[in-house]
């Protein structure tokens, strides 16, 4: 277990370095971009690379760059915004997406699957396969779009652009954002209790003369959800990514937005600032995934 | 949004532990209940007996056949010229001899559609079988010695595992100057290719415990032969469906990078692209998001079936 | 428990003291039950007219090879087969008179644990790898009967005493992998017992074990029964196990019963050709030197199995009959019965 945690360590910092590497070779000149097409003086230059550390080789930026992190310090925007105002605005926009999101996916997909378990072959099993591929099939920008101008603007039934509404903001972006990670979900579920519900153990747990729903919703649940639930700690990861796409369709103000205008802008520090934040964010959800997954098998507890 | 870890997560890996060639059954014999000695039991052409009456996979492969036919010759299907563009038909809805109208700068609409495919196939494959060649050399040495160089491809696929796909891939791609096909194609076989490679070391490790390939080493085969002629035919299983599902996932992915502008670049035709162009039209000109949204659609659904349809026929429990 | 699951509970169990039992009859009895799995390849009848029965106190054995049908015909009894693919298309399993098959399923699942429990081969995925073993065995109390967990902590605890594993108190809250084969199995018997049945149906519970641990659980099982005076069923393809433990025994093949009897008895003689090569191909220390003489050619394709009688292509016996006209199980006297045209020769001739 604590070996786990320690692993955690270099990957975060061989992550973090890889994507710092390769923000930080841009070819151009982030400052030179900064005036634009004006001529700067060789001095304002100078001094300007000095104050972002762009005079000293890479693993020394990347050394007092994590040294910053550290302190909580991810730097400057090229126009003197803290980083961390940056994401502190953003942040929670991005947070209650995804959990609006998380909390959708989970909760239909893992229905969906149980039911399309629990009847092989039956037609629920048939529509939940289907109709799973197809959602996982439809891009999300696709999904994003068709949902905004047939339930947003044809229908009128959801808000499709901006915070304006509050929570029924997030309604129709969480959903799409969800979508693709329900779909897998419901997947995921369905094959693994189909399988658990074949095993030895059911077996015996019938003979105990257990209720039906006991031996499905104890016996057979329990061991059929550890498998969605370390997807789901993966799950997060392309939620982020997602999230990226669904803030920008419905133009919502989170970090996806943000990340993706800095990276066009070439705002370096911001890109490192925020995509270091996703991946801790990343790293830490699967250590957590690691974690109760021992603790809900207890075959692995003692490795 | 789709991802190769969910792809996994699709393919559900359990994996195949029969003897499949029947070269591997003329050097062992071993005994088995069941068929009468004799008879053939090869879990592909058992497959293959059951994938050609599933309706499923016919449907699957048929989309399959037909966008790789609409990408290697796209005239079959239009004899317009996607690039002869004339701002006079600019935006300009469907009609009888323009199925897909015009976009915002006057090109067939129907005709740069079904060029789309051309590129989206070509990465879709390509990708896809880069990242397996390399999955399985590496994976065949990771999986079959194990030791340091094992623990260190597991360390880096780790560090890989930890940025997602998209996020490395924005990051990534915004650095280049240029994108075309081998940039894109780059970039997502670097982005992917992890995740392959742990899957089929993951199969190498459960097949090399097998007894034919403990027998194949008594009788003195060399590690390359094991590997190649033992080991492989039977722990390819997983990789192939999921690279049969991943080549939907990247076909997606490629959309997804080129819609948001750090993919393809004009002039190539990219179903990504286009729908990037439909975003600030999308209410006056809603055919524009449509149509590419719709074959978009369609050829990740057929791969992502024809997978899945495979590891249903593959499944060696049967039902 | 809430009160409506109360309730409910012993609405079952007073509907199965509302049934009639039949004081007279034997306390389980199978027959001509007709089980078949419904495959892509095609219909495989497991078992294909089955009878026998179980007297209280006594052990009775189903002997046969992977395959015969044996186990399928205790599933079907306990009402645990996987449906789809496998039905019970025909027959009656009568418990103390009382057809389970024709019961509802509510009804049914009253007996399960309570009246009639079972236990497996393989003890370590036949529990619950994610749950305590005592909390599996508690599962029983405090479903079955309402009890608290405390208590049925407490009956768990000392369950796991009365199969002999050491210790109890510690190991009660170990989970299954923690624990050795032959503990496991132990557990296993423990959570069968908890609830006092009059059957106990034990499939192959040995075969998995050392040698050693083998010859301790029979003898944990044989004890007690004595002590609960309840009937068991051994499915077992072991013959050493059969000879020391049960009382009468009945030889399975293809998914029939082809010869039954006291145990005694069919050891001494076999009135089947089949029971004899059983027979005949156990390894004795007398035959040292001799060559071993199994039965020759190889259990049948139960999706296309030889005309008439299905042991005939492997037959010594054989004659032009045998493979026209499948013999029916016939009654020799003395509660002996046997499937097969020249039972009386196969007994007479012997070796």
């Amino acid at each position: 277990m604590i070996r786990r945690v320690l692993q955690f360590v270099p990957v975060f910092l061989g992550a973090t370095f890889l994507i710092f590497a390769l923000v930080f070779l841009i070819p151009g000149d982030p400052i030179r971009a900064l005036s634009g097409d004006r001529p700067m003086p060789a001095s304002v230059q100078q001094a300007l690379e000095a104050r972002y550390n762009l005079d000293k080789p890479l693993w020394e930026q990347y050394f007092l760059y994590v040294a910053g992190v550290v302190q909580g310090d991810f730097g400057e925007d090229f126009r003197g915004r803290e980083v961390t105002d940056i994401m502190a605005e953003r942040i929670p926009v991005t947070f209650k997406l995804a959990m609006y999101a998380f909390a959708f996916e989970v909760v239909i997909g893992i229905a969906a699957g149980i039911m399309a378990g629990l009847r092989k072959g039956g037609f629920i099993d048939n529509l939940v396969r289907i109709s799973t591929l197809v959602v996982i099939s439809i891009p999300i920008f696709v999904l994003g779009f068709m949902a905004q101008l047939l339930i947003g603007v044809r229908w009128g039934w959801l808000p499709v652009s901006g915070l304006g509404d509050g929570f029924k903001s997030y309604i129709l972006p969480a959903i799409v954002l969800g979508s693709t990670s329900l779909a897998y979900i419901a997947r995921l579920t369905r094959t693994s209790l189909a399988e658990n519900m074949r095993a030895d153990y059911v077996r015996t747990a019938t003979a105990k003369g257990l209720k039906r729903s006991r031996v499905v919703g104890v016996h057979a649940l329990r061991n059929s959800l550890i498998p969605v639930i370390t997807f789901l700690g993966v799950d997060l990861g392309s939620l982020m990514g997602g999230a990226i796409i669904t803030e920008g369709i419905f133009n919502l103000p989170g970090l996806g937005n943000a990340v993706f205008r800095a990276v066009v802008q070439q705002e370096g520090t911001v890109v490192v600032g925020i995509v270091t934040f996703f991946v801790l964010v990343f790293l830490l959800s699967n250590l957590l995934v690691d974690v109760l997954y021992a603790v809900l098998d207890p075959r692995i507890r003692y490795e | 949004m789709s991802d190769f870890r969910q792809a996994e997560a699709v393919t559900e890996t359990e994996t195949v532990a029969t003897p499949v060639t029947e070269e591997v059954e003329e050097e062992v014999q071993k005994p088995t209940e069941g068929p009468p000695p004799g008879a053939t039991t090869s879990l592909w052409s058992d497959a293959w007996k059951e994938l050609r009456s599933s309706p499923l996979f016919l449907v699957s492969l048929g989309l399959v056949v037909l966008f790789i036919v609409m990408a290697i010759v796209p005239q079959l299907f239009t004899s317009a010229d996607p690039r002869a563009c004339s701002l006079s038909n600019s935006l300009d809805r469907p009609s009888s001899e323009h199925w897909f109208g015009f976009d915002l700068q006057g090109c067939d609409y129907y005709a740069r559609t079904i060029y789309g495919a051309r590129i989206s196939m070509a990465i879709g494959v390509s990708v896809i079988a880069f990242a397996a060649i390399l999955a399985v050399i590496l994976g065949s040495i990771s999986g079959y010695y194990g030791g340091w160089l094992d623990s260190v491809i597991a360390r880096l696929t780790d560090i890989w595992f930890a940025i997602p796909t998209i996020l490395g891939g924005i990051v990534i791609l915004s650095l280049l100057g240029e994108r075309g096909f081998f940039q894109v194609s780059f970039v997502l076989v670097i982005l992917g290719w992890p995740t392959m490679l742990r899957l089929y070391r993951a199969s190498v490790l459960a097949v090399k415990e097998m007894d034919y390939v403990e027998a194949a080493r008594a009788l003195g085969a060399s590690d390359f032969r094991i590997l190649f002629k033992h080991i492989l035919p039977n722990a390819i299983t997983p990789v192939i469906i999921y690279a049969a599902i991943s080549v939907g996932v990247i076909i997606a992915a490629e959309a997804a990078l080129s819609f948001l502008g750090v993919g393809l670049q004009l002039p190539a035709i990219s179903w990504g692209l286009m729908i990037s162009g439909a975003q600030t039209r999308i209410l006056q000109a809603p055919h524009l998001l449509l149509f590419p949204g719709l074959l978009l659609s369609l050829a990740v659904f057929g791969f992502i079936l024809m997978g899945d349809s495979l590891r249903d026929a593959l499944d060696p429990k049967g039902r | 428990m809430s009160q409506v699951a109360t309730e409910a509970k012993d609405r079952t169990k007073s509907s199965i003291e509302e049934l009639e039992f039949d004081p007279h009859a034997p306390l389980l009895e199978v027959e001509d039950l007709h089980v078949e799995f419904r495959t892509r390849a095609g219909v495989v009848k497991a078992n294909d007219g089955v009878t026998y029965s179980l007297g209280q106190g006594e052990t009775l054995a189903i002997v046969g090879e992977s395959g015969s049908g044996k186990t399928v015909s205790a599933q079907a009894v306990m009402g645990i087969i996987d449906s789809p693919p496998g039905y019970i298309t025909k027959g009656a399993a009568r418990f103390r008179g009382v057809d389970l098959l024709a019961l509802p399923e509510d009804e049914r699942r009253a007996f399960r644990g309570e009246k009639m429990a079972m236990i497996f081969q393989d003890a370590l995925s036949a529990l619950n790898p994610l749950f305590r073993v005592g909390w599996q065995i508690a599962e029983m109390y405090r479903q079955h009967r309402g009890t608290s967990k405390a208590e049925a902590r407490k009956k768990a605890i000392e369950l796991l005493d009365r199969v002999r594993i050491p210790a109890a108190k510690d190991r009660v809250d170990s989970y299954p992998h923690e624990f050795s084969g032959g503990m496991r199995q132990r557990a296993m018997i423990a959570m069968a017992l908890a609830l006092d049945p009059e059957v106990l149906i034990a499939d192959e519970p040995t075969t998995a074990l050392d040698v050693t641990v083998q010859a301790q659980i029979m003898k944990l099982l044989a004890d007690l029964q004595a002590e609960t005076g309840m009937g068991m069923i051994l499915i077992t393809h072991d013959l050493a196990v059969v000879a020391e433990v049960t009382n009468r025994a009945a030889v399975m093949y293809a998914g029939r019963i082809v010869e039954q009897g006291t145990t005694k008895e069919i050891f001494k003689t076999s009135y089947h050709p089949y029971t004899l090569g059983l027979m005949n191909s156990i390894a004795t220390p007398e035959q040292k030197g001799t060559k071993l003489i199994p039965i020759p050619g190889s259990p049948p394709d139960l999706l296309h199995l030889p005309s008439g009688c299905p042991f005939h292509p492997r037959c010594v016996f054989a004659q032009a009959i045998c493979s026209e006209d499948r013999p029916p199980l016939r009654d020799l006297g003395n509660g002996r019965k046997s499937a097969c045209h020249f039972a009386e020769e196969v007994g007479a001739g012997a070796k």
